[in-house]
């Protein structure tokens, strides 16, 4: 069992694995940023995901060179999502990734065709309420609301009119 | 401003937009690559704080309802409000009424750029999957860094070839156009909010 913060703040959560640690957590984050820096029209974000899920997957699958090697293929699969919402679909892999190095060899195939379906399923569905959420609501509002302030700003008087008069 | 404190600041800007528009889309999009952000930023810089914010917010309606959707690519609209904000209120000045389309074509020719900066990385997954079939492992800090270094690049280079180029050349062009097509660019500009005004009300209304 690991925690998340520290002092009297601190959460526990039985299910976050001990390999979670805070410093891998901010690695994660930290590549999260820049998961669509390899963005391109064939696979979309599928190589900023692979970047991102890179140290977690060297710790989960640690001394299997194979299975890392594999993992890391499996990972450059076609993805595209939201990207402020793309840090959940990075949990739940992550997630899943450590059943999966956790499971017996029988189940491993099943565990990782699951992985591989459910992160696809979450990508797609996290995209249509992520753009929605942000995009097409959260984005209007805000640039209506900083217009409306500059708008109140230039009401002061000896100020340039925000429309602007037709000039030569 | 005077004239060579003018241009280091156009190239000084041209940087700062070169920057600011990674955070576009491929590091962290934190929204301070928003044309209203760039606007007033670009007019602090050019100590016309409210031109560039008025440009900016222009710029701002103008965009909201174009988004990068799956494979859509819409014009940019960082580089289109730095390069008329740059254009209104850098050295080689043109009216507003001409920097605002002026910074919109800016902002589609990076469009276009950016379309092949983003058929060209098709070669990196190839490189990644034998990277990892070969060795096992991912050269990621380099090909990180190149990838944004790159980007960086073009960036500057299309803010650059506007700033040093292209707005001088308009800048003397500007008193020989014909006076129909400067009052149509003045009658666009004076209608410009309120286009921008319903562009807002249709993004409200729109469902990605």
């Amino acid at each position: 069992m690991a925690g998340l913060g520290s002092g009297s703040l601190r959460v526990r959560d039985a299910a976050v694995s001990d390999a979670m640690t805070p410093s891998m957590q901010r690695r994660l984050f930290g590549r999260s940023l820049l998961l669509q820096a390899f963005w391109s029209f064939e696979r979309m974000q599928s190589l900023g995901f692979a970047f991102c899920l890179d140290p977690w997957i060297a710790r989960c699958w640690s001394g299997r060179d194979e299975e890392i090697r594999e993992a890391r293929l499996r990972h450059q699969e076609y993805f595209n999502t939201q990207p402020y919402m793309a840090s959940l679909v990075v949990g739940m892999v992550c997630a899943l990734e450590e059943e999966a190095a956790g499971a017996a060899d029988a189940d491993r195939p099943a565990k990782i065709e699951r992985l591989k379906a459910l992160k696809s399923a979450a990508a797609a569905a996290l995209a249509g309420v992520g753009d929605a959420m942000f995009r097409g609501a959260l984005r209007p509002f805000c640039a209506a609301l900083a217009l409306t302030c500059a708008l109140a700003l230039r009401q002061r008087p000896g100020k340039r009119p925000l429309v602007p008069p037709a000039s030569t | 401003m005077n004239a060579p404190a003018g241009w280091l600041a156009s190239a000084g800007g041209a940087a700062l937009a070169a920057g600011l528009e990674l955070d576009a889309v491929q590091v962290g999009q934190f929204m301070v690559s928003r044309p209203i952000v760039v606007g007033a930023l670009f007019g602090l810089l050019f100590s016309d704080a409210q031109q560039g914010l008025i440009l900016g917010c222009c710029c701002e309606l103008l965009s909201l309802a174009s988004m990068p959707l799956g494979a859509s690519l819409p014009l940019n609209s960082t580089i289109a409000t730095a390069v008329a904000v740059l254009m209104a209120c850098g050295p080689a000045r043109l009216p507003p009424a001409a920097a605002l389309p002026v910074g919109f074509v800016a902002g589609w020719v990076h469009q276009q750029i950016e379309t092949a900066l983003r058929h060209g990385r098709r070669a990196l997954n190839a490189a990644v999957e034998s990277s990892v079939r070969e060795r096992g492992v991912v050269p990621w800090r380099r090909m990180t860094l190149r990838n944004l270094a790159q980007q960086a690049s073009v960036n500057l280079a299309v803010m650059l070839v506007w700033a040093l180029v292209a707005g001088p050349a308009l800048h003397k062009l500007w008193p020989h156009l014909p006076a129909g097509f400067v009052q149509a660019l003045n009658f666009a500009w004076a209608q410009a909010p309120w286009l921008g005004l319903g562009v807002a009300l249709y993004a409200f209304g729109m469902r990605p």
